[in-house]
């Protein structure tokens, strides 16, 4: 038997295992489809609308009710209720009723047609800062432009010439544009990232409970036949279907999020790829890792679970690494799935070359060193179950 | 046995098993250093951009003083092309680009409103949303300043000119997280989740593991007490552990990391204690759910990123749809988070939680009924079987 007969019989004997066990093929069929799922489905909306806010209009003239229906007009916007004094109003800010509060004083329209200039407040729950952000900016779009509108009307009653009139109001105009996310889509933004963090839990997962299931079942030894005495053999036959299998996930979730959302994929799905099978590899080694820690099913699940769990708070897509302290940039070096992230947002979002993530295709490479200390360790060990 | 003596028998269950002890001390220790360290700096400041200033007049000098003295921004010198610019973004060595026009100050005076060009990275949500929040302050403000002096050109008086720029002020106000500090955020929400998935996993991994002895025909004070003492063990030993668990976290991690705590410390204890006793059911529950003490983890371990997001506090629970809210209404993290939240960080009084509280004791209700069934099945299957045998 040569090395790779030797490989495609230990592949062989993991199907059968995998066609035996409904357990073990849960993990790699329907909770995964699952699992995404549920993340889509949270966040499938993609741009947040009519998010409840609260109102108190302590003067209620035409002008104030205005600015209330430009709040309402708002795609974002939504007031879900009118209160008559900002006591009752705050109190149901922090039941979380209603995620920012505006406040009309009084005399509001009288202020205004005396020139006296006054001040709307709004009240921002910040606690929820995604959400407020996106309240912010909508709410001062809304009052900007309101205050527009009463300005060019009043220079307009002063000047009478609406050219004139217009650019007394705004001398500087702002245009932004969003690179690579032109939607400003969060759907784009969290669940581009957060599937891929869920597939490296996957991955170790399969991997571990593979392991494990088979040393539970005392079938190490057959592992071993099979593989013909070459633990390397034996190593690469039990990966080769997951490897296949986290593949077909791994491209499963970019196809959806760029295919049939058909989020635009700027680069090259080659590279991607690429990066893919090494953090499937590089995570395989890993699960050999722990289970290599203590040679027990429980315990490397537990080590697993910990390593793996916060994986997408380490990433650096909701807080940028260029913030991170040196501890936090160490844990997101040190999780493979913070490198491919970076691959699959250099592919996507930008369409670089290769060079440009070179940096990344090393630090995941680095991983495999893992490889030949796992296969010395896993040799020794093998000669207690053969025994 | 007296109940005593079965609460000194659990704790040498729990003690004896390696793997339980590190997950329900291990982990929640390690979590409790290691999860805020990505948020330690709060929030999102001094974000490189480059300033391409076509225009090089005193005006467009000016703005870039402006850009560069807001905190968000932080103004890289040396010049680069539009070209290098959105290389240099590509490569994460810039994070943002501000172009000023050429002409920009004789547009001004013409009144011909020059366009002011920000480009930013919008994969990263809050790099964008920090460059274009201080771009459009120092636009604002030149903006503001310039109209003024137009005004006072005209010999309005200063404080008419300066309450002329703009019919009405808006002020907004934070509330609750006043810093905007991302630690803030997300450590309230995530240690509650972090409480909740490492207690079930000790709870069902002791529960499986007994469960699956009790089935090899082995005999235990799990098996020979009876069900409700050992569940009342069970609930008293991990309840205390975990109590002590919360207190660290909402006492001394708070505090060290500087998270503001306001709820009342008696209503924060009932809350918490509620909370902890629906976790702890739900452990039972599942303790008697599974088979063996492997099954457990992974099952546990594949909720938490859609628990979290399900909670309502990242995502507006508005653009869930029905059915999403109330599976997640199963898992006690989900009114717990919710509960925490607007009691310590958002001063909520008792009354407004008592839907959460009320899901949490329902929960417990519903949890603990089965567990009990489940563990009385579970024993009569056995003894039918020892009949058999006999």
């Amino acid at each position: 038997m040569n090395f790779f007969q030797k490989v495609w019989s230990v592949t062989q004997l993991e199907l059968s295992t995998l066609k035996a066990r409904w357990y073990m093929r849960a993990f790699i069929t329907w909770l995964p489809l699952i699992f995404f799922g549920l993340i889509i489905t949270i966040f499938f909306a993609g741009v947040p609308r009519d998010l409840p806010v609260g109102v108190v209009d302590h003067d209620s003239s035409q002008l104030s009710r205005l600015q209330l229906s430009n709040i309402e007009s708002s795609a974002t916007l939504r007031i879900k209720k009118q209160f008559n004094d900002v006591k009752s109003a705050s109190y149901a800010l922090r039941a979380g009723d209603v995620y920012a509060l505006v406040l009309i004083p009084e005399h509001f329209e009288h202020d205004l047609r005396k020139g006296m200039q006054p001040t709307i407040t709004v009240m921002l729950n910040t606690q929820f800062i995604l959400m407020s952000k996106i309240l912010s900016s909508a709410l001062s779009q809304v009052l900007m432009s309101g205050a527009a509108t009463i300005d060019f009307v009043q220079a307009l009653a002063v000047d009478q010439r609406p050219e004139l009139a217009k650019s007394a109001v705004a001398p500087i105009q702002m245009q932004v544009t969003p690179f690579f996310n032109t939607y400003n889509n969060y759907f784009l933004f969290l669940v581009s990232a957060m599937l891929p963090a869920i597939w490296s839990i996957f991955i170790v997962l399969t991997m571990i409970i593979s392991l494990g299931e088979m040393f539970k079942n005392k079938k190490e030894k057959l592992w071993m036949e099979h593989a013909g005495g070459s633990m390397a053999a034996a190593m690469m036959g039990k990966m080769l279907p997951y490897l296949v299998v986290e593949l077909f996930w791994g491209l499963g979730i970019v196809y959806f999020v760029y295919g049939v959302m058909s989020w635009p994929f700027a680069g090259s799905w080659w590279i991607l790829m690429g990066a893919m099978v090494l953090t499937i590899i590089v995570y395989q080694l890993l699960a050999f890792l722990f289970y290599a820690l203590k040679f027990e099913y429980a315990s490397a699940l537990s080590f697993g679970a910990v390593y793996t769990a916060p994986a997408f708070a380490a990433m650096g897509i909701t807080f940028p690494m260029q913030n991170m302290g040196s501890v936090a940039l160490a844990w997101h070096d040190l999780l493979p799935i913070s490198h491919y992230i970076h691959v699959q947002i250099a592919q996507a979002n930008y369409g670089a070359p290769l060079s440009s993530v070179g940096e990344s295709f090393f630090a995941l490479s680095l991983f495999l060193l893992t490889a030949p200390l796992l296969y010395l360790r896993y040799r020794s060990a093998a000669k207690g179950w053969c025994a | 046995m007296s109940f005593f003596e079965l609460l000194k028998a659990e704790l040498r269950a729990i003690f004896s098993d390696k793997d339980i002890i590190l997950t329900i001390i291990g982990g929640v220790l390690l979590y409790s250093f290691l999860y805020p360290q990505p948020y330690l700096k709060e929030s999102v400041t001094a974000l490189s951009v480059v300033v391409i200033d076509e225009d090089k007049s005193d005006i467009s000098r000016k703005m870039v003083y402006m850009l560069d003295a807001s905190p968000q921004i932080e103004v890289e010198s040396g010049y680069m092309s539009e070209y290098e610019a959105k290389e240099a973004i590509i490569n994460n060595k810039i994070s943002a680009m501000v172009i000023i026009p050429e002409h920009y100050k004789r547009d001004l005076y013409l009144g011909k409103e020059p366009v002011i060009s920000v480009g930013a990275d919008a994969s990263y949500f809050l790099i964008y949303g920090g460059v274009v929040e201080g771009a459009m302050r120092s636009v604002f403000t030149q903006s503001a300043t310039l109209q003024v002096g137009e005004l006072l050109k005209k010999s309005v008086p200063l404080i008419t000119a300066k309450q002329q720029y703009t019919p009405f002020k808006t002020n907004f106000i934070n509330t609750f997280n006043i810093s905007g500090s991302y630690i803030n955020y997300v450590i309230p929400a995530v240690f509650v989740l972090i409480l909740q998935q490492t207690m079930l996993i000790g709870m069902a991994m002791l529960g499986a593991a007994q469960l699956s002895q009790q089935r090899q025909g082995k005999h235990g004070y799990y098996n020979t007490q009876s069900v409700s003492a050992v569940m009342a063990a069970r609930y008293l030993i991990f309840g205390f552990i975990f109590l002590v668990h919360m207190l660290f976290y909402f006492g001394f991690s708070f505090e060290f990391f500087g998270v503001p705590h306001i709820a009342k410390i008696g209503d924060l204890l009932l809350f918490g204690f509620s909370f902890i006793t629906a976790v702890a059911a739900l452990g039972l529950f599942l303790g008697a759910l599974f088979k063996e003490r492997v099954y457990p983890t992974p099952i546990i371990l594949l909720t938490s990123l859609p628990l979290v997001f399900s909670a309502g506090f990242i995502w507006p629970l508005e653009m869930m749809p029905e059915w999403i809210i109330i599976l997640s209404q199963l898992s006690p993290s989900t009114p717990g988070i919710q509960g925490f939240l607007r009691l310590n960080q958002m001063g909520a009084s008792f009354e407004q939680v008592i839907m959460q509280f009320g899901t949490l004791w329902i929960q417990t209700l519903l949890y603990a009924s089965m567990a009990y069934f489940l563990l009385k099945r579970s024993r009569k299957a056995k003894d039918t079987m020892v009949k058999s045998t006999s």
